[in-house]
């Protein structure tokens, strides 16, 4: 059986409603913070084993998967609020676009951007998976260690004062200090409190310090007339313009998502931030980074879902899963009773085929589903703002409350929410804490597990030609903004000065 | 917007007036929140116990360097708006505050409800939180605000309750999907 036999299998009425079903499931879902795709697989496995179909539950599971990723990416573009990790990159110049009056262009670079990544993805996982296995088994704590240092490099590339991201990015890494030191098993930084043992949860976190403060801030100017339903400038689809700046975007974000996707554990988070690194050294935006250039949006949202796609290799060759949601989907073949591991395609092609045309499939649908879905996400900007805050408010108390039932999540979430408030204020990046807070726990596993295998000789992450290449990559990526910076300075001043002079006044 | 330059400048000198405070609290907040957070890290960072049997790598290890990075930034960061060099000391907000009353009320709101939702339940706790921050900026629409308020409190809690088996706060209105 071949990629064809799955799209036999895959278009049979029942398989495209699975898809469907798990398609929208999985939008819903994403647009709400907190309960995230991991937890929405989880809870559909039971339902699965009702049905007794694991082609099915598999594909209704692929359908959420991608799914999850639209819906985060819609809810961090309109309302800054970033359900998941992966989205985060989505609020820098995404939801600038919506503040420009660009939100339907916004929504469509990420539908279109995160349809094609998926569908390239998907097929390049076809026919690249054995090398892209073997890659992945090659990677030892040492390159792991590298790469996430070049993750964290980018910090210098996501905007603001260089200090003052220095110190939010130092911060982030102290708060992913908190809780079981996984190397020892001693608790660290808890105060006593049984709640923060496992650590500070990315979401709630993330949460409080973007939506939760933009509800304060924007709370405070709604009487006064500031803050007002953003103005919708030209079409809602993207223009000729848009589209000539997302082409290239989309490439290079698709490439960049792909190959980082196969690293286990972090591939969809850093491969945002890498393609965003990417989009600001490369590309020449008609706006400003941070400000709604297009590319700042489209490049991470195609590295996201091609991330997506080249995460599913190691789980479908390998059994081993690269992420919390291809465990829970792991767990689920488990329970069905199918092998996992390279016995899976040798004594059931048909589900492992089945699967990958019915992904195929639920990225098309995805986006049949969300582009005439443009207009409505739109039009729902236009909720009057005196309703709307309050309302994103709710959901992100619900949406936090929801993650683990706890009331002590929800004072976390307020707490970062006036540390995010203050952060805004004083003009201190919140990007670069968030993703320091995700990067930090990792830095420190495999920067431990290296260690350990060389029993304690610091030599050991130097001995690797991949992690050396990947430090000089960061060395660069670390002194480029001095290399280019007054001249891309330059460039960036006079494109402020001429979109700030085209920029429509709100509406009052 | 308005067309009345009359108005135009009263709302430009609240704007500055509004500015201010802001102004002041992120001079302050710079000034004592990174190193008081940095000193609160070294503390906690010398306090972890030494173990009898250190692992190679200890569990001080990683968190040392990071307390060296954030006090690099926390002085860094402060020591400039002391000196007002390397830019940053604060300019012009980055983020208005336009009315203080309004923010304090927004916080106070959201304080409230996560005391009171555990005994009154999330249907009636969310119900009230929507309808208190719809009234204190649009009092005029406030039927709209309760019908609001009431259709998302019961629609999310049948959503996440009922359908997503999500424990919500029963409180003191039992539902029969809870």
């Amino acid at each position: 059986m071949d990629l064809l036999g799955g799209f036999d299998l895959a278009l049979q009425p029942v398989y495209l409603l699975y898809g469907l079903i798990g398609a929208l499931v999985g939008t819903a879902i994403g647009v709400l913070p907190g309960l995230g795709k991991t937890t929405t697989i989880a809870l559909l496995i039971p339902l699965t084993y009702q049905l007794g179909d694991p082609l099915g539950a598999f594909i209704l599971f692929g359908g959420v998967f991608y799914g999850a990723a639209y819906g985060g990416s819609t809810a961090a573009i309109l309302v800054n609020a970033p359900g998941e990790a992966d989205a985060v990159v989505a609020t820098l110049d995404g939801h600038q676009l919506v503040k420009r009056g660009r939100a339907g262009a916004a929504l469509m670079t990420a539908a279109i951007g995160s349809f094609l990544a998926g569908t390239v993805g998907t097929l390049a996982l076809v026919f690249l998976a054995e090398p892209m296995v073997a890659l992945a088994l090659a990677i030892g704590p040492v390159e792991f260690f590298a790469v996430l240092l070049l993750g964290l490099s980018l910090v210098a590339m996501l905007g603001g004062h260089p200090l003052k991201a220095m110190f939010s990015m130092a911060l982030g890494l102290a708060l992913g200090t908190a809780g079981i030191d996984l190397n020892s098993g001693q608790t660290r930084f808890t105060f006593g409190i049984p709640e923060l043992f496992e650590g500070l949860d990315f979401v709630v976190i993330a949460v409080g310090l973007f939506a939760v403060s933009e509800v304060f801030v924007s709370m405070s100017g709604i009487r006064g007339g500031t803050v007002t339903t953003p103005a919708v400038v030209g079409k809602i689809r993207m223009s000729r313009n848009e589209w000539r700046h997302s082409w290239p975007a989309w490439t290079r974000g698709t490439l960049t998502g792909f190959v980082a996707g196969i690293l286990p554990g972090a591939g969809n988070t850093v491969s945002t931030f890498l393609a965003y690194g990417v989009e600001k050294t490369f590309a020449r935006p008609a706006v400003p980074f941070g400000r709604g250039a297009i590319e700042g949006l489209a490049g991470p949202e195609a590295a996201n879902n091609a991330a997506s796609s080249a995460s599913l290799a190691p789980l479908l060759f390998l059994g081993i899963p690269g992420s919390a949601a291809t465990a829970v989907m792991l767990a689920g073949l488990q329970g069905h009773g199918l092998p996992t591991g390279p016995l899976l395609l040798q004594q059931r092609p048909d589900l492992v085929w089945g699967l990958l045309a019915a992904l195929l499939i639920a990225n098309a649908l995805l986006l049949v589903i969300n582009l005439p879905m443009v207009a409505i996400w739109v039009r729902m900007l236009k909720v009057p703002p005196a309703l709307l805050y309050p309302l994103v408010l709710a959901i992100c108390v619900i949406g936090v409350y929801g993650m683990n039932s706890r009331i002590f999540d929800l004072w976390v979430m307020l707490i970062f929410g006036l540390v995010g408030l203050a952060f805004r204020i004083s003009d201190i990046p919140i990007a670069p804490l968030v993703l320091a807070l995700i990067l930090s726990p990792m830095l420190e596993t495999q920067a431990g597990r290296a260690l350990t295998i060389s029993k304690g000789d610091w030599g050991t992450f130097f001995t690797s030609p991949a992690a050396i290449v990947l430090y000089l990559l960061t060395l660069g990526v670390l002194l480029l903004p001095a290399l280019l910076g007054p001249s891309r300075a330059r460039r960036e001043a006079r494109h402020a000065e001429a979109s700030n002079s085209q920029s429509p006044a709100p509406r009052s | 917007m308005t067309d009345d330059p009359g108005a135009e400048a009263v709302l430009a000198s609240a704007e500055r007036a509004s500015g201010e405070a802001p102004a002041r609290v992120s001079r302050w907040f710079l000034l004592v929140f990174p190193p008081a957070v940095a000193a609160v890290y070294v503390w906690q960072v010398y306090a972890l116990p030494v173990m009898h049997h250190e692992p190679i790598i200890s569990p001080r290890a990683w968190p040392t360097g990071v307390a060296i990075a954030l006090c690099a930034g926390a002085v860094a960061v402060s020591l400039g708006v002391v000196l007002r060099r390397w830019g940053t000391a604060p300019g012009p907000p980055a983020s208005g505050i336009e009315s203080r009353r309004d923010l304090w009320m927004a916080i106070g709101g959201l304080i409230v409800f996560i005391v009171l939702v555990d005994s009154l339940g999330y249907v009636l706790a969310a119900f009230l939180l929507i309808t208190g921050l719809t009234m204190l900026v649009a009092p005029k629409f406030w039927l709209r605000n309760v019908v609001t308020a009431a259709v998302f409190a019961l629609i999310s809690s049948v959503l996440f309750s009922g359908l997503l088996d999500v424990r919500l706060p029963q409180g003191i209105i039992p539902l029969p999907w809870s």
